[in-house]
């Protein structure tokens, strides 16, 4: 499946979100761990393909056997299940534990007059990452996907609101695209991922889990263009309620153009999202043939 | 205004890395995105930088973006008439 084809919404009609964001208020989400534990082989039957991606992804890059490959993707599926329930328990109200790691180097940043980069990743719960991290002087202006229901848009824009965070969706006219610009330029940041390629196809191929993918240009050329300092932020499952935040920072290499500089950021990002996923697998949130080969 | 046309080819030539064009081969009205020289959103990056940094232009309404970038010409009359340098 191509980049372009998979977009990553979330499942279900916005009255079924609904009520089931309503049912949590009351019941909380372990409950409806166990309901989606039931209609997993469901989703092993009727979403082939991205079985098959989830397959390959632990046969080719983790060299799994045929039937761990299979019990991977089962426990993966829960996983990301858990993951996405977790998502709706934060629509509706629950609080989650989260840890956060480096994430002195956010502060820093938030404090001082320039803007910055932030790279997140389908790996773990990009959401609750908006949630943990409020900026204090600035406004952060997150590129998100516009694919997803008004139920997940509208809670999500709650959320966001109260924490400085505004969303950008990307537009035929590409109006994003002087959103982002103009938000670097005037301080602010911007919260783009950088494993999803969006609109334009012009890519960087890196080296990543022992075969080459491709990465999206974009989100290197927007930093490196103006030298801003980039993060990576990782939001992992640890437990029911409990999560934890990995925020790195990536460094520039002195000497190169523009060019190699933004292949090198990027082969830096590919090489920091390879540790998280190698200790993390069963939250890798890209269902679809992400490698080349 | 001639003279900032053809100097702005030889900007976004340089800028989007056009090594296979000359001014010559873009037409003041051609359209820069999709049919004419089939540039996307990663372009309209560079170019947006190119105006601020030759022109020292700060493109901040994101719904004028896709007029003033739709040919040289556009361009051209838009930095004319609102360039700090």
């Amino acid at each position: 499946m191509e980049h372009k084809e998979w977009k990553g919404k979330t499942d279900g009609l916005p009255w079924m979100q609904q009520t089931l964001i309503r049912m949590m208020r009351v019941t909380g989400v372990r409950f409806f761990y166990f309901i989606m534990a039931l209609v997993l082989p469901w989703y092993l039957v009727l979403r082939h393909k991205s079985y098959l991606a989830i397959y390959h992804f632990f046969r080719r890059r983790f060299g799994q056997s045929p039937l761990r490959a299979f019990l991977s993707v089962c426990r993966s599926e829960f996983t990301v299940g858990q993951i996405v329930m977790d998502r709706f328990a934060a629509h509706a109200g629950h609080h989650f534990d989260i840890e956060l790691e480096g994430d002195d180097l956010w502060w820093q940043l938030n404090d001082s007059d320039e803007g910055f980069v932030q790279l997140s990743s389908h790996v773990g719960s990009l959401e609750l990452t908006g949630y943990c991290l409020k900026a204090r002087h600035k406004r952060i202006y997150a590129l998100v996907f516009e694919g997803e229901s008004s139920t997940v848009m509208k809670y999500r824009q709650t959320l966001f609101e109260a924490n400085n965070i505004e969303m950008v969706v990307p537009k035929e006219d590409m109006s994003h695209i002087f959103i982002l610009s103009a938000a670097l330029r005037d301080g602010m940041i911007v919260s783009i991922p950088g494993d999803r390629v969006y609109g334009s196809q012009k890519t960087v191929t890196c080296d990543f889990m022992g075969g080459k993918a491709d990465f999206p240009l974009g989100p290197f050329l927007l930093a490196v263009q103006r030298q801003m300092p980039v993060l990576t932020i990782y939001t992992l499952r640890v437990s029911a309620y409990r999560y934890r935040t990995f925020v790195e920072r990536l460094d520039y290499t002195p000497g190169l153009n523009s060019r190699e500089q933004m292949t090198r950021m990027a082969q830096k990002y590919a090489s920091s999202l390879e540790l998280i996923v190698k200790r993390y697998p069963y939250q890798w949130l890209n269902y679809y043939e992400f490698w080349k080969e | 205004m001639e003279q900032l046309k053809q100097q702005l080819k030889v900007q976004i030539i340089e800028a989007l890395n056009l090594e296979d064009l000359t001014p010559a081969d873009i037409a003041d009205d051609a359209p820069l995105f999709g049919e004419g020289l089939g540039l996307d959103s990663i372009d309209a990056l560079e170019l947006i930088m190119l105006m601020e940094k030759n022109y020292g232009i700060k493109l901040s309404n994101p719904a004028e973006g896709k007029n003033i970038f739709r040919s040289v010409s556009t361009m051209a009359d838009y930095i004319d008439k609102n360039r700090t340098k």
